[in-house]
């Protein structure tokens, strides 16, 4: 009779914090019925289509994924760009970013004027002006072969050479570290200063520190950042038009998914082939998300434990 | 300030300020740092240097300074076409990222607290819909999206820009949040439930200032996303009059006509002007964090 | 006709029933969209009824916004067309059929010449397409240049073959740093017109309308250039700038390059941006064993088969092919004006400026000569002008043989 009573009471507090939650969630939720759930599921079944923004889509079941995995030479190229670029960056990125952050981090009159500089390049964005800039850079004429000169090293263009260009792109990604700077940074600051405390008292030195407090508190946000930089950089797709002017070349060496993806959808208007290569991409960072997520209760520690 | 002062204990290092080793010191931790800087900065400081330079004559040469200075860029790019000057872009672009900013704070910390605190039926199932709308890839389906707003009677206005902000669409932001929420420790609110706060209260007076620097991070994220978004603005606005800086930078050259390089990278600078203040001025509340609000 | 009394006319008979709005949507940058403003303006003064929404947008991002535009229902009245585009929305019915718009009065084509005309009809005869601006592509080359060198330009009626030959024993007397050729790809007229001027027609239907042999032969010269180093190396080529001002022949770093007559004031700019003095001079396209290939593209209007405002869009068409105020203020920014009387008055212009009179005068040479036109699949600039751009650069690099880019070619441009 008590439990029963318990039971109830337990399952009035669930309904009234269900209400709040959809309250709290209620914007979010409109935008998604609204705005968002119904272009995925049409961009799910176009997938299977041969829509071309002419007229009705026909149905060709699984059509699209066959050419792309045996018809399709510049999607087995995209692929082969994207694993380059996502190999490299994405770990050039993490470390790069929270190598900074920790610096950065420490207190010196000169460290707002330090994070505002280096922060910089990120506010750039894909304005067309990097183009510009990053040949200036990277181009055959540009200050890294007039750097190598003097040692008798400077060769073609680094942007220009197929061999070479996606490396460009990849510091070019690495150039804009600054927002995933931002975050382990505002993520450092969330650390309660006692705990640092307490480990000095306790003789720890700095490397403990880093190993024992800074990394564990820091974790929830190194999760966040170690899929936002992943999927972002499976996904990047600026990089490439604006370096590449659109093309994806030299020899489409810098032909990113995303951008062939672009290319299917917005030139060659082939809607059909192009969703089906989007909800791939989407199974592949899925896997990938999930694998963060079922080995993140080992390395991920939460405030909330 | 942080945790970091008092680490380093002001008052010694002060006292040893002269002393040699304390020179080398500090030499050995900016030197690399000012290295790296210069670097990272050098094509946007060629970029200020090529916008002083006369059309496009500086593309080319490596040098910063350009050999003729100019300010013809300036004024060329700033004053647009027609009765249509770039200050017009400016204030729409400026107009747009700062709603946006309101937007996301608004929606996606409701959105983010609730799925960090809360506990409802089917969670896991639409937090794994949040995190689905950030790993498809927009371009498929940014025309029934567009289809949508058409519907609505809403091109060519700022709403297929700015509603999308008030309901959370940029889910990025509130996978953000969450993982920030999920970070303070749980044993705070917990008092303040044990007090009698409500999840309104402990939303309000303790998760939203403990998270201040993931707030701060959104709303720069936000407005830089906003002010460089070029797609968007493409699509959605038709009228010269409500067009934002980057479609204005984009007119600066063109493949079938005279281009303006000289003006595309003036005003390319002046673009960059909103965004390295804001980031100035909210970079103070990135080092406000727990460090200081959590110990009151 | 005679240009006083004509429009005149044709404004007073339209006068009294012009009214609301339309959109209107086109490709360029800050000085092209000043002088629309200016034509809009005029427009709307002689009109006060009548509204004309401006929509413009550099070229990439143009294309963009049109097939969203299109794929959501919501294309402008009247957009900017290429013959290269045109395709991709007359297969999908977005394009009105101006004929009996023509026929009724509305826009008059009387001083456009005919084959301009019949170049924008589709197969089954419909006019989707207003000419305005012809954009003739030549051989444009360095004048100062051939001079410093000593060298001697083919001469008229010459061939394919003078052409490479001309190339390629030019390029011991450049000077370091010089090449003969750029990028022949910047645009796929050169092919088109080496094509046509072998008697075929780039498409039939949806095939490729020439022979495998034709295109190998094509990379082969090339690669051969390439080989002797008379075409700006590979990596260099692949970073080059989009803009006429920024590409390296402006800069004086090539003898000659393939380039659109509506380039010329783009290219005289940016020569003189690059604090050179160099003239640049132009030639017709090579001819071929079947004489003249060439086809010419015109920057063109249409009316969307969805607009509601049919009068108007009508009259501001007219009126921007064929207003001698509107065609003042336009100067031929984007190619040459295609009304004859119009024409014939920019090149008697002293006023005009140098750059701008050599588009005019290639388009009257051009005009002459005749041109081969031609019939595009829906798809053609993806199927074949950066198949083609891709190609060369295999070639270029070495990494396809001409065999195996031509093959390659076939497969990506036959689907």
């Amino acid at each position: 009779m008590s439990r029963q009573v318990q039971d109830a009471d337990e399952r009035r507090l669930a309904r009234a914090e269900t209400l709040i939650a959809a309250a709290f969630l209620g914007p979010w939720l409109l935008g998604l019925v609204v705005f968002t759930l119904g272009p995925i599921l049409v961009s799910l079944l176009l997938a299977f289509t041969d829509y071309d923004l002419n007229g009705m889509p026909n149905w060709i079941g699984l059509d699209n994924f066959r050419e792309m995995f045996f018809e399709d030479p510049r999607f087995w190229r995209s692929v082969r760009a994207t694993a380059v670029y996502v190999g490299f960056s994405v770990p050039a990125i993490l470390v790069f970013s929270l190598a900074v952050a920790i610096v950065l981090n420490r207190g010196s009159r000169m460290m707002p004027v330090y994070r505002v500089l280096i922060y910089m390049p990120s506010l750039m964005g894909s304005s067309v002006a990097v183009a510009i800039l990053w040949r200036q850079v990277f181009g055959r004429e540009g200050l890294l072969n007039a750097a190598l000169a003097p040692l008798g090293l400077a060769g073609g263009s680094w942007i220009g050479s197929p061999s070479t260009a996606i490396y460009t792109l990849i510091a070019l990604s690495v150039w804009a570290f600054g927002s995933t700077m931002v975050i382990f940074l505002a993520g450092l600051r969330q650390i309660p200063a006692e705990y640092y405390e307490a480990a000095r008292i306790d003789g720890a030195g700095p490397v403990r520190q880093f190993f024992h407090i800074t990394l564990p508190s820091l974790s929830p946000v190194m999760f966040f950042n170690a899929i936002m930089v992943t999927v972002h950089c499976f996904q990047a797709f600026t990089p490439s038009y604006v370096v590449s002017q659109g093309t994806g070349g030299p020899v489409d060496s810098t032909l990113l998914y995303a951008l062939y993806l672009y290319d299917k959808a917005f030139r060659q208007l082939d809607m059909g082939y192009a969703s089906a290569m989007a909800w791939l991409m989407l199974a592949v960072l899925a896997m990938l998300t999930g694998l963060f997520f079922a080995t993140s209760r080992y390395w991920v520690h939460y405030g909330e434990r | 300030m942080a945790n970091a002062e008092q680490i380093s204990e002001p008052g010694v290092a002060q006292r040893l300020l002269f002393s040699r080793s304390t020179v080398a010191k500090k030499l050995a931790f900016h030197g690399p740092i000012v290295v790296l800087i210069v670097a990272l900065l050098y094509p946007m400081l060629w970029l200020v240097g090529a916008s002083f330079a006369p059309g496009s004559s500086a593309v080319g040469s490596l040098p910063i300074l350009p050999e003729r200075a100019t300010l013809d860029n300036y004024r060329d790019g700033w004053a647009g076409v027609g009765n249509i000057g770039f200050s017009t872009y400016f204030v729409n672009s400026m107009a747009i990222s700062l709603i946006s900013i309101v937007g996301n704070l608004f929606s996606c910390t409701m959105a983010a607290y609730a799925f960090a605190r809360m506990e409802f039926p089917m969670k896991r199932t639409l937090f794994a819909l949040l995190l689905l709308t950030i790993l498809l890839p927009n371009q498929v389906t940014v025309i029934p999206q567009y289809i949508i707003f058409n519907a609505l009677g809403m091109v060519n206005t700022y709403g297929p820009l700015l509603i999308p902000k008030f309901t959370a669409v940029d889910a990025f932001y509130t996978f953000l949040l969450v993982q920030f929420i999920r970070g303070i420790p749980q044993s705070l609110d917990e008092a303040a439930r044990i007090d009698g706060c409500g999840h309104a209260r402990i939303f309000f007076w303790i998760i939203l200032p403990l998270c201040l620097p993931a707030l701060a991070t959104t709303a720069v994220f936000t407005f830089i996303y906003s002010w460089n978004d070029f797609l968007g603005p493409l699509l959605y606005l038709n009228s010269p009059d409500l067009y934002t800086v980057p479609l204005g930078l984009s007119q600066f050259m063109d493949a079938t006509g005279r281009s303006m390089i000289g003006s595309l990278f003036a005003m390319s600078v002046l673009s960059l002007v909103p965004l390295v203040v804001i980031f100035a001025v909210a970079q103070r509340l990135l080092t406000t964090g727990i460090a200081t609000t959590g110990a009151k | 006709m005679t240009l006083p009394t004509f429009a005149p006319v044709a404004a007073a008979a339209q006068e009294q029933e012009l009214s609301g709005s339309i959109r209107f949507s086109w490709y360029g940058g800050t000085v092209r969209n000043q002088k629309i403003d200016e034509m809009v303006a005029l427009f709307e003064d002689r009109h006060p009824g009548a509204t004309i929404e401006q929509e413009p947008m550099d070229w990439m991002a143009y294309w963009e916004r049109l097939s969203v535009q299109a794929a959501g229902d919501n294309m402008p009245c009247l957009v900017g067309m290429l013959p290269f585009n045109l395709p991709d929305y007359a297969s999908r019915n977005l394009l009105l059929d101006m004929q009996p718009l023509v026929d009724e009065g509305m826009i008059d084509l009387s001083e456009i010449s005919d084959s301009l005309i019949e170049a924008s009809r589709t197969r089954d005869g419909a006019l989707l397409m207003l000419p305005y601006g012809a954009a003739p592509d030549t051989i444009t080359y360095n004048a100062t240049l051939v001079e410093e060198a000593g060298l001697e330009v083919p001469g008229d009626g010459y061939t394919w073959d003078d052409y490479f030959d001309w190339l390629a024993s030019s390029q011991e007397h450049l000077p370091n740093g010089v090449w003969a050729a750029d990028n022949p790809t910047n645009n796929p007229d050169l092919l088109l017109a080496y094509i046509g001027s072998h008697g075929y027609q780039a498409f039939d239907d949806e095939q490729l309308g020439f022979p495998r042999e034709l295109l190998i032969a094509w990379f082969q010269e090339w690669a051969d250039l390439a080989e002797m180093g008379a075409v700006i190396p590979p990596d260099m080529l692949s970073e080059e700038p989009g803009p006429h001002e920024m590409s390296y022949f402006a800069e004086g770093r090539a003898l000659a390059s393939n380039r659109p007559a509506n380039a010329q004031p783009a290219l005289h700019s940016g020569v003189a941006q690059s604090g050179s003095d160099a003239r640049l001079e132009t030639l017709l396209y090579p001819l071929g064993p079947e004489g003249v290939g060439d086809f010419v593209p015109v920057n063109s209007l249409s009316i969307a088969a969805s607009c509601k405002n049919l009068p108007l869009a009508a009259a501001f068409a007219d009126f921007f092919l064929n207003d001698p105020e509107a065609a003042a203020i336009f100067v031929s920014d984007n190619g040459a004006v295609t009304n004859a009387a119009l024409l014939a008055e920019q090149i008697a212009d002293p006023e005009t400026p140098e750059g701008s009179r050599i588009l005019l005068e290639v388009f009257e040479a051009v005009n002459e000569r005749g041109s081969v036109p031609q019939i595009f699949p829906s798809g053609f600039q993806t199927r074949f002008t950066e198949v083609h751009r891709r190609m060369i650069m295999e070639v270029f690099f070495g990494s396809l043989t001409p065999e195996e880019a031509a093959d390659a070619f076939f497969a990506e441009a036959e689907q």
